[in-house]
């Protein structure tokens, strides 16, 4: 479509002279008393990526998506979209379009109708309409059904027709609130893909908003992690899974063991902090950022390993296994140490047979040095 | 002998399901009794339009005599005539008024919301009786004119109907918005429409079929409404319902049989007329797609 070059491969950012795409400086929402549904967030979101907003339901991801399409207007702090301060712009003046949640396709008008419609109102001559949809229609590979009614569409076909109808306005950054909330968990994942390649497409901006972290995880250039109003951590996905930047980002990203520990006893010879883990005893850890007082210390469950004796130069406890669980492509274990702290590790099942563990069984849990994770928030 | 008897077991039929309600004699027969008890009435009464009697007692013969005599009552036609006027008028301005009710009160958020709503529907709960007499004391303090030519001697009969009638609408045009998705609306403005653009392309379509029952009902409830009309028509302002209880005051003749059936006729007519231009709106769309 209007997709002249600015979007191309992961995190590209288009060019780095002009402004972002979209910019939020210091944006609260308030909605009545109480704490503040979005709460003095700054976000930058180059041109061309696929942004995603990720949070607990609650955590003002959606409200700030509505900001952006003009349906809340900020209590306080400025949106930008393309240069241009959005303040006081309606949602019908402004250079975004929104997938629903719900789609929202018009029930009483056939998918043409639906997809013509922005065309249509803002007076686009009936031959542009009529070029401009069958253009949109067949980017969601939804030629020959113009003339059905949502009523006769699948589910799948229902966000298609959405996703027409807003990506033949042309917009500068296209919303999606949920988009995929609504399938079943087969086309889920083929409409994950199928998104990221539309957005290659058309080169335009997307930014959405999901709960699901493997969908964040999976799609986006770039996630924010929201929390209770507030931005906790903007990264690409592997950086956010690898190198959260407090308590709650690990915790909500995939599954982590989290521990408080103390880093007061400063440092060894060899540069590494000194971490005392009350349960599991004291940890040497790489890390160069300056740390003191109470922090949190946390591993992924995958990058635990078991063995029968203990490794060398590790981190290692004997543990017991307390339970376990089968799902296929891998084993979840759960661990208690002896001084009664809890662990779950993740064994991939790389080899065919029988899960070969039972409860009770003592092994030596362990896992580098360079995995641990210190959270100071 | 067997494969006879396996036929034979073929042929009876399994005993009705457990929601097969059709096929219980009990409940055939209070399906029996419900419609005879709802239009036996009816059905005698148009019936004894064609009775060639001059009491409606004793079936006498087949007669278009009373349709005849009906037609030349230019009293009756003129009460007709009044009614029609008095319910196409009321109609239109009920279903405006109260669609706009409806809308405002789906809509927005504003003080004393819960007593303007029930403020609102009030006169559907009010006795007519009261109403009548409320209307009759409103028009003559405020010196309503009278003896002005027709149709504007029917005014105050046509406001009174208005008055009653347009809540029935708002509530149905209510009960229609409470499943309206809000996301269409804001599908709408946020491909370009604006206000008025999303109400007329998004939120009408979703009413209709709210908009359409709604003025039928305020049509039938303005047509054969008696106690309040009754209370707000003068000796030059009779209308249907007002002259028939007149005509029977003397005695019921096939007469008012007969005008009684034109006015149900009219009644199915007005009704299927509706409910085939839902059907075609409906069908048509599909259609418009591909241009």
């Amino acid at each position: 479509m209007s997709g002249a070059g600015d979007g191309s491969g992961r995190g590209a950012g288009g060019g780095l002279a002009r402004p972002p795409i979209v910019e939020l400086r210091g944006v609260t929402k308030r909605f009545g008393a109480g704490p503040p549904a979005v709460d003095s967030v700054d976000l930058e979101v180059p041109r061309g990526e696929l942004f995603a907003l990720l949070g607990p339901s609650g955590c003002g991801k959606t409200t700030l998506l509505r900001m952006l399409a003009g349906f809340e207007t900020p209590t306080a702090g400025e949106i930008r979209i393309d240069g241009a301060d959005v303040a006081g712009v309606p949602p019908n003046r402004r250079p975004v379009n929104m997938v629903f949640q719900s789609y929202a396709v018009f029930p009483h008008m056939s998918v043409f109708d639906n997809v013509a419609y922005g065309l249509k109102v803002t007076g686009a001559p009936v031959t542009e309409r009529r070029e401009r949809v069958r253009e949109a229609l067949g980017l969601v590979r939804l030629e020959g059904l113009e003339a059905r009614k949502p009523d006769q569409l699948s589910g799948g076909q229902r966000q298609r027709v959405a996703l027409a109808r807003a990506l033949v306005k042309r917009p500068r950054v296209l919303l999606l609130d949920e988009p995929l909330s609504a399938l079943d968990a087969k086309l889920r994942e083929a409409m994950r893909r199928e998104l990221v390649n539309l957005r290659i497409a058309v080169g335009i901006t997307f930014v959405f908003v999901t709960h699901d972290q493997d969908e964040a995880l999976s799609m986006a250039d770039r996630i924010a992690v929201m929390e209770r109003g507030r931005v906790r951590q903007v990264a690409d996905p592997a950086t956010l899974y690898e190198y959260p930047s407090c308590r709650f980002v690990a915790d909500f990203i995939g599954k982590v063991n989290l521990f408080e520990a103390s880093a007061n006893a400063g440092r060894d010879r060899e540069g590494r902090l000194l971490l005392e883990v009350p349960g599991l005893g004291a940890l040497r850890v790489p890390h160069p950022e300056p740390v003191r007082g109470e922090v949190g210390v946390a591993v992924r469950p995958e990058k635990i390993r078991l063995g029968e004796s203990r490794p060398g130069a590790e981190i290692a406890f004997e543990a017991t296994v307390e339970d376990f669980a089968y799902y296929g492509s891998e084993t979840r274990l759960f661990l208690v140490t002896a001084r009664g702290m809890r662990l779950a590790a993740t064994i991939p099942n790389t080899a065919r047979g029988p899960v070969r563990i039972e409860r009770g069984a003592r092994r030596f849990v362990s896992w580098a040095p360079a995995d641990t994770l210190v959270l100071a928030e | 002998m067997s494969a006879a008897a396996a036929a034979a077991a073929g042929r009876r039929r399994p005993p009705p399901g457990p929601l097969e309600y059709g096929r219980r004699a009990w409940m055939r027969l209070v399906l029996l009794a419900t419609f005879v008890f709802l239009y036996a009435p009816i059905a005698t009464l148009v019936a004894f339009s064609f009775n060639d009697s001059r009491r409606n007692i004793v079936w006498r013969g087949f007669t278009f005599e009373y349709y005849e005599k009906a037609w030349n009552n230019d009293a009756l036609i003129e009460a007709f005539a009044n009614s029609l006027t008095i319910a196409f008028v009321s109609t239109l301005a009920s279903t405006v008024l109260g669609t706009l009710a409806a809308v405002a009160l789906w809509r927005f958020r504003f003080p004393f919301k819960g007593p303007h709503e029930a403020a609102m529907a009030l006169p559907i709960v009010i006795p007519e009786i009261c109403m009548g007499v409320a209307m009759l004391a409103f028009f003559a303090r405020i010196g309503w004119p009278t003896g002005l030519p027709w149709p504007l001697n029917l005014g105050a009969i046509t406001i009174a109907h208005i008055s009653f009638s347009f809540p029935f609408v708002a509530v149905v045009v209510r009960a229609r918005l409470a499943s309206f998705n809000r996301e269409l609306d804001e599908a709408a403005r946020d491909l370009g429409a604006s206000e008025w653009q999303a109400f007329r392309d998004v939120l009408v379509p979703w009413m209709l079929p709210g908009l359409v029952a709604g003025a039928l009902l305020a049509f039938t409830l303005s047509l054969d409404d008696f106690v309040i009309t009754f209370f707000t028509s003068g000796p030059d302002t009779v209308t249907f319902p007002v002259k028939v209880y007149s005509m029977v005051r003397f005695s019921v003749t096939p007469e008012v049989n007969a005008a009684s059936t034109i006015l149900i006729a009219i009644t199915l007519l007005v009704t299927g007329i509706a409910l085939w231009l839902q059907g075609r709106s409906g069908a048509r769309q599909p259609a418009a797609g591909k241009g």
